[in-house]
């Protein structure tokens, strides 16, 4: 009953893992017959490419600032809706709606809120009085702030997993402390905050990879605006530029050189995140 | 109302203003004549609504071909999942066939690779196997449990199934693969609706796997038609923004469906997936 | 029109039966790419000579299909510089449909309210930087109405253009030093960069009309693309015309001529009906209707039809100026991927980011020869 699961790790996961491995040492390039060049293209990645260091820097901003913003952004709402408010249902459904946009799909629709022209953002900004707002897609300072902007937009599903671990919390915890003449905060620090760790810290983990591995609405907002990787590569996420070099320019062996290179960096990024968390995630419910 | 829910309830109102904004403006868009996004940009409301534009869209390029692929595509990406998850789930949960503890291990390792790490020898495989421009590399790894999520929540439901339901069924002569089909899965319901709906949407949001295996119009799937029409579509005037809102409305669509239908199992979905 | 092309063809052809594909532009290179790797090229693409040294590996040499039938083709009909174009090293890969040449076109409605006199082939930089400058209108909030010109960016048509025009080049004669980093190449790319942050009147990235020339906001366009002609066309209250672009320092105008036409599959199973039907799609009946559609005249014998005279742009004499002093795309594998992804990031911080041209030219050119380096042994035998 496990076979098809087996072969299928063993075709599309490990297999492909390994030979991919092998191609990162090679000059493939889809068309004529491989050639082993050692660590070439690690060196050129490393060293010499442009676009590999400033992809790396503009993925590291996009996760750092979306993940942070996003978690407490969510973390935000979901205690505010923790608040026994009427309609809390509803809220909840609706702050949940534009999870359900495809990336792909929110992508375009920035893109197009974004406009620097004609967009409803600036519209809105002019008519406000600003003369020269921000080009968004078409500036290298703004066009990245406009992408973690539309990712914050997306932490429904966060918050939703926030909101049922804060409805878990027992509710005579809470009542007893208050009646001791603990504050909000007081009571928020000493028993929501640990039983939300574990919580925090799947959102957290998630988040930081997906973020890290960010294309469809990357790319989706770059084609409705300038090129690939924005102006002046604003925008050049890590796997957008990966996709460059293997699908744009059949560079194979440069692009198996990135895939592992995110794959240490995925890895490393990982385990410290483990390890971390043993400072400040509460035992017991993870 | 006490004090501090009535602030509340106005906080989160007005949060959610500002959230769901976007989505108005992409209805408001999508029923915009298009001269009225240059003279009228700010305006919520257009002054002349234009329903035909989403008729208008299907003209303009043919998102209806776009949208039964990217069905099709779905359906079998779904019943792939399905029909590999269930045997397997099943067997990592009550079976205890030697290995398959390691083999479960590897599969959650999987969730942490990056699917780009495996792209270009898998894109050469296919190309060897001649399947490129067809629907074989976005459907054939859901027939083969690739869907590690799917395996695991399938793992974690059988698992709490009572032991006693399953030694009766044994005890009747019954083989493994009647039980689950008899007895198992059909007390899987929930789990099942929930693998299928993400399986679902997974594969109708994929933008990655048609983008580099489809190269035919008619093979093209809504979002990369989307893609493409946003890119090739400028006229002398620009690019027609109001058409191009219609189509993403239309691509929304079966999410939002789902959802409105569905929606206890996509909360209790993502909820215990976060509280586990 | 395309199709109706393909009808006509087929029409004739009762045997052959012709199946388009067609894909988004910026995607191209990529298509092609994967369906040569997939094994399934198609047997007729587009081929010009800016994607030609990308697909020469895959391209089949038509010379001598060429000669046999060149009575049919007619090879003195095309213009000079067209067939200098698409005979590459003494062969032929492919035949010609339309092709781009760098012009300036400019709005003749607002050179008349500015009451400024038309465009000139004598014009030089200054010339044309001054017009600009008294072109371009501001209302009292200092937001501008009319922009002098436009600056194009995403794409090499207008700064390697004004490289050129300073005296400087891309690359090296071979292609194996990328030499941006000359003083001539420098001017230029400063005189670029001017246009918006010295004189204002272009401008900046997404500050202007998001249409461009088409928004009838501005009054010239340097570089364009003849491509462009037919959406020009379209628009009932531009009135357009086009002069060939002006001399820069060293007297070299700059601009490219490119061409666009239909190459052969080497691995074509069909080689001689693919050979027919690229014939076909240069041939004078199918240039006539390509320019009828609005792209310029390939062949002679379609320009000097007086119908030709009388479609915009009307001033047909800048045309075969701009032919003449037109420079052809360097020809390497290598030039687009060099031009968008290693130099333009460079070009878009020149203009947005307030880097130095110098500082600009040093980067792009230290990249590219990076890449130049680490890439050259990839190159398919």
């Amino acid at each position: 009953m496990i076979s098809p699961v087996l072969a299928g790790l063993a075709i599309f996961t490990y297999g492909p893992m390994l030979v991919s491995l092998f191609l990162s040492f090679t000059n493939d390039n889809a068309v004529s017959t491989p050639r082993f060049v050692g660590t070439a293209n690690y060196r050129y990645l490393l060293t010499a490419d442009p676009s590999f260091w400033v992809s790396v820097k503009v993925t590291s901003i996009y996760a750092g600032a979306s993940v942070l913003l996003g978690l407490l952004a969510s973390l935000s709402v979901a205690l505010i809706l923790n608040q026994d408010i009427p309609l809390r249902g509803l809220f909840r459904t609706l702050y949940y709606f534009p999870t359900l946009l495809p990336a792909t799909a929110s992508g375009v629709l920035w893109a197009w809120i974004f406009h620097p022209h004609d967009g409803v953002l600036n519209g809105t900004l002019r008519g406000l009085g600003w003369s020269q707002p921000p080009a968004w897609t078409q500036s290298p300072q703004w066009a990245l702030p406009a992408l973690v902007i539309m990712s914050v937009w997306g932490y429904g599903g966060a918050m939703v997993v926030f909101l049922a671990g804060l409805q878990d919390t027992p509710k005579h915890l809470h009542e007893a402390a208050s009646l001791d003449g603990a504050t909000s905060w007081k009571r928020f620090r000493a028993i929501t905050w640990p039983d939300l760790t574990p919580i925090v810290f799947f959102n957290l983990t998630m988040s930081l990879i997906s973020a890290i591995k960010a294309f469809d609405q990357v790319f989706a907002f770059g084609t409705s605006g300038p090129g690939v990787g924005g102006p002046a590569r604003a925008t050049l996420f890590y796997v957008l530029n990966l996709y460059e070099k293997a699908f744009g320019h059949f560079h194979m062996g440069l692009a198996s050189a990135m895939a592992w290179i995110l794959f240490g960096a995925i890895a490393v990024l990982t385990a410290v995140n483990f390890r971390l968390s043993r400072l400040w995630v509460k035992e017991g419910s993870a | 109302m006490k004090g501090s829910k009535l602030l509340a309830f106005a906080v989160a109102g007005l949060g959610l203003a500002v959230c769901l904004f976007p989505i108005l403006w992409l209805f408001s868009t999508a029923f915009k004549p298009f001269g009225e996004l240059f003279s009228n940009p700010t305006a919520l409301i257009a002054r002349h609504p234009r329903p035909e534009n989403f008729v208008d869209v299907f003209r303009a390029f043919p998102f209806w071909r776009s949208f039964r692929n990217s069905c099709l595509v779905a359906a079998l990406a779904v019943l792939g999942t399905l029909a590999s998850a269930l045997p397997a789930g099943y067997a990592f949960a009550r079976l205890k066939t030697r290995g398959s503890n390691f083999v479960f291990i590897l599969l959650v390792a999987s969730l942490m690779l990056p699917g780009q790490i495996t792209i270009v020898p898998v894109f050469r495989l296919f190309a060897a196997l001649g399947m490129i421009d067809t629907y074989y590399p976005l459907v054939l790894p859901a027939w083969l449990g690739t869907n590690a999520f799917a395996v695991f929540l399938m793992r974690q439901f059988f698992l709490k199934l009572p032991e006693e339901m399953l030694e009766a069924a044994r005890l009747d002569g019954a083989h493994e693969g009647k039980i689950l089909c008899l007895v198992a899965a059909p007390l899987a319901r929930p789990a099942i609706a929930t693998i299928a709906i993400f399986a679902f949407l997974g594969s109708w949001n994929d933008l990655w796997g048609p983008l580099i295996y489809l190269n035919r119009d008619e093979k093209m799937t809504l979002m990369v038609s989307l893609m493409n029409f946003v890119g090739g579509s400028g006229t002398a005037q620009g690019t027609p923004w109001n058409l191009v809102m219609a189509g993403v409305v239309i691509t929304v669509l079966p999410a939002f469906l789902l959802f409105a239908v569905f929606q206890k199992t996509f909360v209790a979905g993502i909820s215990t997936t976060g509280l586990k | 029109m395309i199709e109706g092309l393909v009808s006509k063809f087929e029409a004739s052809h009762r045997d052959i039966h012709i199946e388009i594909r067609a894909v988004p532009g910026n995607q191209y290179e990529a298509k092609i790419k994967t369906l040569v790797a997939a094994g399934e090229p198609p047997d007729v693409f587009e081929c010009g000579d800016v994607t030609f040294p990308y697909l020469r590996p895959f391209v089949a040499d038509l010379s001598v299909l060429a000669v046999r039938d060149k009575k049919e083709i007619d090879f003195e009909d095309y213009f000079p510089e067209i067939r200098t174009a698409f005979t590459i090293e003494g062969q032929i890969y492919f035949l010609p449909e339309t092709f781009n040449v760098s012009l300036l076109y400019y709005n003749k409605a607002l050179f008349r309210e500015a009451h400024e006199p038309f465009p000139t082939a004598n014009w030089s930089w200054d010339d044309y930087a001054a017009a600009a400058t008294r072109l371009t209108r501001r209302a009292s909030n200092h937001e501008v109405t009319v922009w002098g010109s436009t600056v194009t960016t995403g794409w090499w048509g207008e700064w390697l253009t004004l490289v050129h025009g300073a005296g400087g080049e891309f690359f090296n004669k071979d292609v194996t030093r990328c030499e941006l980093d000359t003083p001539q190449a420098v001017q230029g790319l400063t005189f670029y960069r001017d246009t918006i942050l010295k004189y204002g009147f272009a401008p900046a990235p997404g500050e202007g009309p998001s249409t461009g020339f088409r928004s009838d906001q501005v009054a010239m366009e340097f570089g364009g693309h003849t491509g462009e002609w037919k959406s020009y066309g379209q628009l009932p209250d531009l009135s357009w015309d086009i002069e060939a672009l002006p001399k820069g320092p060293s007297g070299r105008r700059g601009g490219e001529i490119s061409l666009e036409g239909l190459g052969v599959s080497k691995k074509s199973k069909e080689l001689e009906s693919a050979w027919q039907f690229v014939k076909f799609m240069s041939s004078k009946s199918s240039i006539k209707s390509y320019v009828a559609f609005g792209y310029p005249a390939v062949r002679r014998s379609i320009a000097a039809m007086p119908f030709y005279a009388d479609q915009p742009p009307l001033n047909k004499k800048a045309l075969a100026v701009a032919m003449d002093s037109a420079e052809p795309v360097p020809v390497s594998p290598d030039f687009m991927e060099i031009a968008l992804d290693l130099v333009q990031p460079e070009i878009d911080r020149m203009l947005t980011d307030g880097e130095s041209p110098q500082a600009t030219a040093v980067r792009a050119t230290e990249a590219a020869n990076a890449f130049l380096k680490a890439t050259t042994p990839d190159r398919p035998q």
